[in-house]
């Protein structure tokens, strides 16, 4: 008798053990991809998760996919709000593929952290096709073989925000950053980004596309530094070091318009070049030397 | 039979005080605690046998020490109470908290609370990123917040109290993303290289007289950039504030709102200056792309 009651302690003992074991490991709203992990695991932090897309998967809208041991996860689309945050881990993204495509809901934020895409052939680095908001940070993009970020907005009539800081783009084939909307309205927010070595550094294309460049860097590209390519993309760039490109900043389209404030901008095949129709705005504050030539801002930024 | 059974139970009592004593003595609070994403909540915190979660640690802590992380890992919501540091160090360790806020500071009136290297997300559900609602001086370095349908910060307090942000990144969240509503006393708050984007407001200041200065920062949202709905000072300098339905807001009479050399672009109202309320600059502010924009309305004196 009292063995039977010490054996139904034991077993509910270990019943409740099993029980917390369970709960401990169940998928939370931060999930774990590791080379070393398994699909069939609950994506924890002890038992994390191969792929990305089966992570994926098993993780709620509005949580975050960590990297705990770096590899190959397959192909990256982020579909619905989510963070991924590849603590500090490089992918290697071979030819034909893109890094990471965003491609997610009219109202889904996702934010892609803390991770180095290198191009073996890819085409590019990420691209933002749909969804309200992309934030990038701490995030390094080379090698691609066509833009380093590429950003076509427009999908369901939407526009969205891209929000890159702290980030560096270099050696795309194309453009480090290149962003159109054929709807809606798009903007970028670029803090603290260097953007390097790849044909333009920015293009601006088609659609009601506005961008903010501050605290940056946009040097030795072969075609230009900031390039707008349709009417009426608009470009504000703040702060920031233009130098060594083919032209500096090349207002190409007729409508189209780019700010310039305090930047420092040398040393270009040609500093400024405004199309007929184009403008380039400027409050007398840009350091503008050294340039093989260069043409005057033909506005000026109110000042108050 | 029944003596044996009695004097086992007996063994086995003093055992199990013996060893509520032992772990009492192994769980006096220390001026470093450890938590880990594969630690425990029974374990001293130290930094061989470390803890699971902040609220687990900081019961553990001592007064004005230090929580700091082993590697990364969800650490779970907290409140705190006391002066203390939690230092994520280089592993974003983060804070999951949906349905609840993340950090909720309320400490006494001398306490200083560091939090630094840490992601606090909110999954969407989260109520605030960090509510300072006491204690003497908030410090938040190096802090990233997302996914709150509050405030990423919200300060609170009924008195004075200091708050510095610095380094710090705060997104999509459906409230503002530092909210001063601070109610008595002369709270003060101070960022600097602070991003507040994607949020409903990017800095929005009401109720006491709060005062805040911003350098360095940028300011990208779906309301305002910058809003003053109470009597509060304001100081923005250089700064990015774009693409905002309204950049700055002075709403509230007497408020005052002082700009010095930003970037204010393409906001559907660049500047607005409700009746009673001062917008003061000296002329070196970039208003431009805006669909329209009110006219600074004082002097900001240079000498």
């Amino acid at each position: 008798m009292s063995r039977a009651i010490i054996l139904a302690s034991i077993m509910a003992v270990s019943l409740l053990m099993l029980a917390c074991g369970e709960a401990q490991t169940a998928p939370g709203a931060h999930t774990w991809i590791s080379a070393n992990g398994d699909d069939a695991n609950p994506c924890s932090s002890k038992s994390p998760c191969k792929t990305f897309a089966v992570t994926l998967s098993k993780t709620p809208a509005g949580g975050e996919i960590s990297v705990l041991e770096p590899g190959d996860f397959g192909a990256i689309s982020l579909t619905k709000p989510i963070t991924f945050n590849g603590k500090g881990t490089t992918l290697y993204v071979a030819a034909g593929s893109n890094g990471l495509s965003v491609n997610a809901g009219v109202n889904d934020v996702v934010t892609i952290k803390n991770l180095t895409l290198t191009g073996t052939g890819g085409v590019n680095g990420i691209q933002f096709l749909a969804g309200n908001q992309l934030t990038i940070e701490s995030v390094t993009i080379s090698g691609f073989t066509g833009n380093g970020l590429d950003v076509e907005l427009g999908k369901n009539g939407q526009g969205g925000k891209l929000l890159v800081k702290d980030s560096s783009v270099a050696n795309c084939g194309k453009n480090g950053f290149k962003m159109t909307a054929s709807a809606g309205f798009a903007t970028a927010t670029f803090d603290n980004v260097k953007l390097a070595g790849s044909v333009n550094g920015i293009e601006i294309g088609a659609g009601n596309t506005y961008t903010l460049v501050n605290r940056s860097s946009i040097t030795s590209h072969t075609g230009s530094g900031v390039l707008t390519a349709a009417a009426p993309a608009v470009v504000n760039v703040e702060n920031s070091i233009i130098g060594f490109n083919g032209t500096g900043v090349n207002a190409s389209a007729a409508g189209s318009t780019i700010r310039l404030s305090g930047n420092g901008i040398y040393h270009n095949g040609e500093g400024l070049k405004l199309a007929t129709g184009a403008t380039i705005a400027s409050d007398g504050t840009n350091r503008i030397e050294g340039n093989g030539a260069s043409q005057s801002p033909n506005a000026a930024i109110k000042r108050q | 039979m029944m003596n044996k059974i009695a004097k086992t139970a007996i063994r086995l009592v003093a055992l199990f005080v013996l060893m509520m004593a032992w772990s009492t003595l192994a769980q006096a609070q220390a001026t470093r605690t450890w938590v880990s994403g594969v630690g425990d909540d029974a374990n001293p915190c130290s930094r061989t046998a470390p803890c699971k979660t902040f609220a687990g640690a900081i019961s553990k802590t001592a007064p004005s020490g230090e929580i700091s992380v082993l590697d990364p890992g969800g650490y779970g919501a907290v409140t705190i109470t006391k002066a203390i540091t939690i230092n994520g160090y280089g592993f974003i360790s983060s804070i999951v908290a949906a349905g609840t806020n993340g950090i909720i500071v309320n400490a006494g009136v001398n306490d200083e609370i560091i939090l630094k290297n840490i992601s606090i997300q909110g999954i969407g559900t989260g109520l605030d990123g960090i509510r300072f609602l006491a204690g003497n001086q908030l410090t938040v370095e190096n802090v990233q917040i997302s996914g709150f349908a509050g405030d990423g910060i919200e300060a609170s307090l009924a008195g004075s109290g200091k708050m510095y942000i610095k380094d710090t990144n705060i997104t999509n969240c459906g409230g503002a993303g530092i909210k001063i509503s601070s109610t008595a006393g002369f709270p003060t708050t101070t960022l600097d290289n602070v991003r507040l984007e994607g949020l409903g407001n990017g800095l929005e200041v009401g109720a006491g007289s709060n005062f805040v200065t911003a350098q360095r920062s940028t300011f990208v949202n779906s309301g305002n950039g910058v809003v003053a709905t109470g009597p509060a000072t304001i100081n923005i300098e250089n700064s990015t504030i774009a693409f905002n339905n309204t950049g700055v807001n002075a709403s509230g009479a007497f408020s005052t709102i002082r700009i010095f050399s930003n970037g204010i672009y393409n906001n559907g109202t660049g500047i607005n200056i409700a009746g009673g309320a001062t917008v003061q600059s000296d002329g070196s502010n970039r208003v431009s792309g805006n669909g329209s924009s009110q006219t600074p309305n004082g002097t900001l004196t240079k000498q």
